[in-house]
């Protein structure tokens, strides 16, 4: 029992992590302007797609399909800064089209990506693990954490923060906000893109594999406290391990486990665990 | 004529619904395609539950993804009850229902206080976890191979319907239900939900408790939607898990959006033609999803408010739609509460702190109002005013100290409640009803007045109808009183910003307050409307009631004040008479800083 709940623990962080990596762009797309992106996980699935494209069928360097489906997704995510109104809905749309898209391009079967690591199973203790789990791991926190720098050392992560605080005085202090709403927006797309790319070597690809993750993510960020990036990072890391640890019981389990988890969080703690508590100015 | 019930229901209305009647009759008479009636059926059901979602998301401002659950509780309380207990359609519909009424009053409890993507993640969750659970529990759902040979309904000979009969009572229901709908949302029911979506602290501050009435409308909601999916399990004896899923929840909210959220008829008009898409592009199934992700960029880009909403703000349909009928001010409509004055405090608070993170905003206040007086507060920016008055109207509880009215203590008291203990107020920063008229906001005022509750509202009783016009006539009589009557039908975001903290005002005194809280009530006011004011406070204390006023404009203070508190970092440190404050020495200090030969000593 001791090992298998190590072993859950293992692959719950893998998976984790990539939840955390896909939360975080919900996060960026929050702070910058009050609206999610709900099309993530169909980024997710393009992104691993792509990669399948990049490195199966064209042989390229893994490091290249990464770079390449990142800047796919940030072509594709300019296009979205017209939109301003039913934000939701609107990702949601996007989302849908992308899908059908998928499909037209790479059929509706799940499609084989290969690791660069190889499929020999490292120990970790008892437990055994991939090599590109691991890789996940560090990956995803390190993409984490560099976001994390980025925006609050780089100018223009700088900006973007000050965007996210006070449109009108940041337009002020002559930032472009329409190209930082772009920019956040590209932000978090690529974040789900690297996560397709990451996940996708121990999933399989294919056009319907981003909406679980995609909504699971959205999970971690609310658990987290969407303005709370350190919360989100925690609440991913959780939702993985939880539900492989539900997983050793029930399967069944597995899959609501995180929806109810969520449900409970935000009756006793409206705004997530590490959320700021709101009081309202009067 | 009038009919007991439905008695707001003017005759054009009538005919418009005998039309649509006859419509819905002649459909499966006039085409007899088996698949075309099919088809009819689906859009009647689905803009059930797209009505119901209007409710809660158009009107109360709330968001659900998470219908499709709802309406999976509906579809499969009622296939169960048919296929395990072979309990005839006429019993097991109503409970399915009534299950998804319960489900939703459920699923109202996490989303009282979450907000904006937390409620949405709760509705989420809520659908998801139905999602998993009817996909999963194959010993209830059996899961995708689903549940077959659900009987349909029967006809009192012991018949099952024929698809064309099942129609006319899909659509039957449906008429009804939008005539139901029409009747709440066109009564206090919808106004007060429109109240809370525009701002849930004004709300209470006139007492409506805000819970209840957000359960209350997933409450509706949920009815909608399990009627829908009672209604979708009998339609062709076969459900199964593949239906529920998040898509559908986002169909649902897509044909609200498309139509127009907060509009009477737009969930018809987007349901229906969202939900023809695929049967009209059946040919492209390639591209269904191209075609259909489209249209809502489409919508949501060029008709913000959807196809009603938008058509409704055309010139031409606005000049077509009848003015409003003029309503006389009720004769001795204006009515204040009488307070007795036996000398004891209307409100009285005692050592009263209270503390933001590690700011103490205000510390050890004592203050007692006496009765039928202007009792002035003031003090410089920051120094805890505002904060006294949220503390005192129960938006905020007391770090420590108590609050005692009327003698009596005061244990923690949200702010409804402290509306229905006589205690209201205006707003700093004006809290109006986003599009709520005029008249319509000092509606809400008598909240707490008004008798008639959602059934007779719902049925539109004579009643209820005759309160409603009898407290429209008296909110004239205010309007009047505040010198706004003329513009009662206009949407109170129209308003000059003086004549909006008139309406305030307006607002709050017709929840007839024993005691009234002015938050900087002259703020942003120019000239004319100044003593305008000036006169209304005198005529609400001479009327009876006791006033709280916070101001900056001294001019006013002095002139209206019988006694004035001064507040300085969140301390008390001056009260008396305006003579008595304006000689005040530590007063002059907190306002002017210390003299030239303190600075020089």
């Amino acid at each position: 029992m001791l090992v298998k709940l190590w072993q859950a623990l293992l692959s719950g962080l893998s998976v984790g992590s990539v939840y955390a990596l896909i939360a975080q762009g919900y996060y960026v797309t929050f702070i910058t302007t009050g609206a999610l992106n709900f099309g993530q996980g169909d980024f997710l699935m393009i992104g691993a797609l792509f990669g399948v494209t990049c490195y199966v069928t064209l042989g390229l360097p893994y490091a290249i399909a990464i770079v390449g489906a990142v800047a796919l997704l940030a072509i594709r995510t300019t296009l979205r800064h017209a939109l301003s109104l039913s934000w939701v809905l609107s990702t949601v749309a996007v989302s849908i089209i992308l899908k059908n898209a998928a499909v037209q391009i790479w059929g509706p079967e799940q499609i084989k990506f290969p690791s660069p690591f190889g499929d020999k199973v490292i120990h970790i203790g008892p437990a055994g693990i991939f090599p590109q789990e691991l890789f996940i791991i560090f990956g995803s926190i390190g993409t984490v954490l560099l976001v994390q720098f980025f925006l609050k050392r780089a100018v223009l992560g700088k900006a973007l923060t000050a965007v996210a605080y006070n449109r009108k005085a940041a337009a002020v202090m002559g930032i472009n906000v329409q190209r930082m709403v772009v920019l956040a927006f590209v932000l978090s797309s690529a974040l789900a893109g690297l996560g397709g790319v990451l996940i996708a070597p121990i999933t399989f690809a294919w056009a319907y594999m981003g909406t679980v993750p995609g909504i699971k993510a959205f999970a971690a960020a609310i658990i987290g406290g969407l303005e709370n990036p350190i919360g989100i990072l925690i609440g991913g890391l959780a939702v993985g391990v939880l539900e492989q640890f539900f997983g050793i019981i029930n399967s069944n389990l597995k899959e609501g486990i995180t929806f109810l988890f969520v449900l409970l969080i935000l009756a006793v703690r409206p705004t997530g665990l590490m959320g700021r508590k709101e009081i309202e100015k009067v | 004529m009038r009919l007991p019930v439905f008695a707001h229901t003017a005759p054009r209305d009538w005919i418009r619904f005998l039309v649509a009647a006859a419509v819905v009759l002649a459909l499966p008479l006039v085409f007899h395609d088996p698949f075309f009636i099919l088809v009819l059926q689906s859009l009647a059901y689905l803009f059930i539950v797209a009505l119901g979602l209007d409710i809660l998301v158009g009107w109360t401002g709330q968001i659900s993804l998470g219908h499709a659950g709802l309406y999976a509780i509906g579809a499969y309380t009622s296939a169960l009850l048919a296929t395990r207990a072979g309990w005839p359609f006429w019993i097991s519909a109503p409970i399915g229902v009534v299950v998804a009424g319960v489900a939703g009053a459920l699923l109202a409890i996490p989303s009282l206080r979450a907000k904006g993507p937390y409620l949405a993640m709760v509705t989420l969750a809520f659908g998801f976890m139905i999602e998993v659970t009817s996909n999963r529990w194959q010993g209830l759902t059996n899961g995708p191979m689903g549940i077959s040979a659900i009987p349909a309904p029967t006809l009192p000979d012991g018949e099952e319907m024929s698809p064309a009969q099942y129609f006319w009572l899909i659509a039957g229901v449906a008429l009804l239900c939008q005539l139901l709908a029409n009747n709440l949302l066109g009564s206090r029911v919808g106004r007060t939900l429109l109240a809370l979506r525009g701002s849930e602290i004004a709300a209470q501050s006139v007492g409506v408790n805000v819970y209840r009435w957000k359960v209350l409308a997933f409450v509706i909601s949920s009815v909608y939607a399990g009627l829908g999916g009672v209604f979708f399990a009998h339609q062709n004896g076969f459900i199964n898990s593949d239906t529920f899923v998040f898509a559908l929840s986002v169909s649902f909210l897509t044909s609200v959006l498309m139509g127009g959220s907060g509009t009477l008829y737009g969930p018809l008009v987007g349901s229906v033609i969202l939900n023809l898409i695929p049967t009209v592009f059946a040919r492209l199934h390639e591209y269904h999803l191209y075609i259909y992700g489209g249209i809502i960029l489409v919508t949501i880009i060029f008709l913000p408010d959807g196809i009603v909403g938008s058509l409704l703000k055309l010139p031409v349909v606005r000049r077509w739609r009848r003015p409003p009928a003029r309503i006389e001010p009720e004769p001795g409509g204006l009515a204040f509460h009488q307070a007795r004055d036996d000398g004891q405090p209307v409100i009285e608070a005692s050592n009263l702190t209270r503390d933001f993170g590690g700011i103490r905003a205000l510390n050890r206040v004592n203050i007692a109002v006496r009765p039928r007086i202007v009792h002035g507060l003031i003090g410089p920016n920051g120094s805890g005013k505002s904060t006294l008055v949220n503390v005192l109207t129960g938006l905020y509880p007391p770090s420590s100290g108590e609050v005692r009215l009327q003698g009596g203590v005061l244990g923690r008291v949200r702010p409804h409640q402290m509306a229905k203990l006589g205690i209201t107020r205006t707003f700093q920063s004006i809290r109006l009803f986003g599009e709520l008229s005029v008249l319509d906001h000092v509606m809400v005022g008598y909240h707490l007045h008004l008798r008639a509750g959602i059934w007779r509202h719902l049925l539109q009783t004579t009643g209820a109808v005759d309160e409603e016009q009898l407290f429209r006539r008296k909110a004239m009589a205010l309007l009047q009183f505040v010198g706004i009557a003329e513009r009662a039908h206009e949407p109170a975001h129209n308003l000059p910003y003086g004549q909006q903290r008139l309406l305030e005002i307006a607002r709050a005194l017709a929840l007839q307050p024993r005691l009234l809280l002015l938050d900087e009530p002259a703020a942003g006011v120019n000239p004319t409307e100044m003593q305008r004011l000036v006169k209304i406070i005198q005529d609400i204390r001479n009327g009876g009631v006791t006033q709280v006023v916070i101001e900056h404009h001294m001019d006013l203070i002095m002139g209206i004040s019988d006694v004035v508190s001064v507040l300085d970092f969140g301390e008390k440190i001056a009260e008396g008479t305006t003579a008595e404050i304006q000689g005040n020495p530590k007063v002059i200090e907190a306002y002017l800083g210390t003299g030239l030969e303190a600075a020089h000593a």
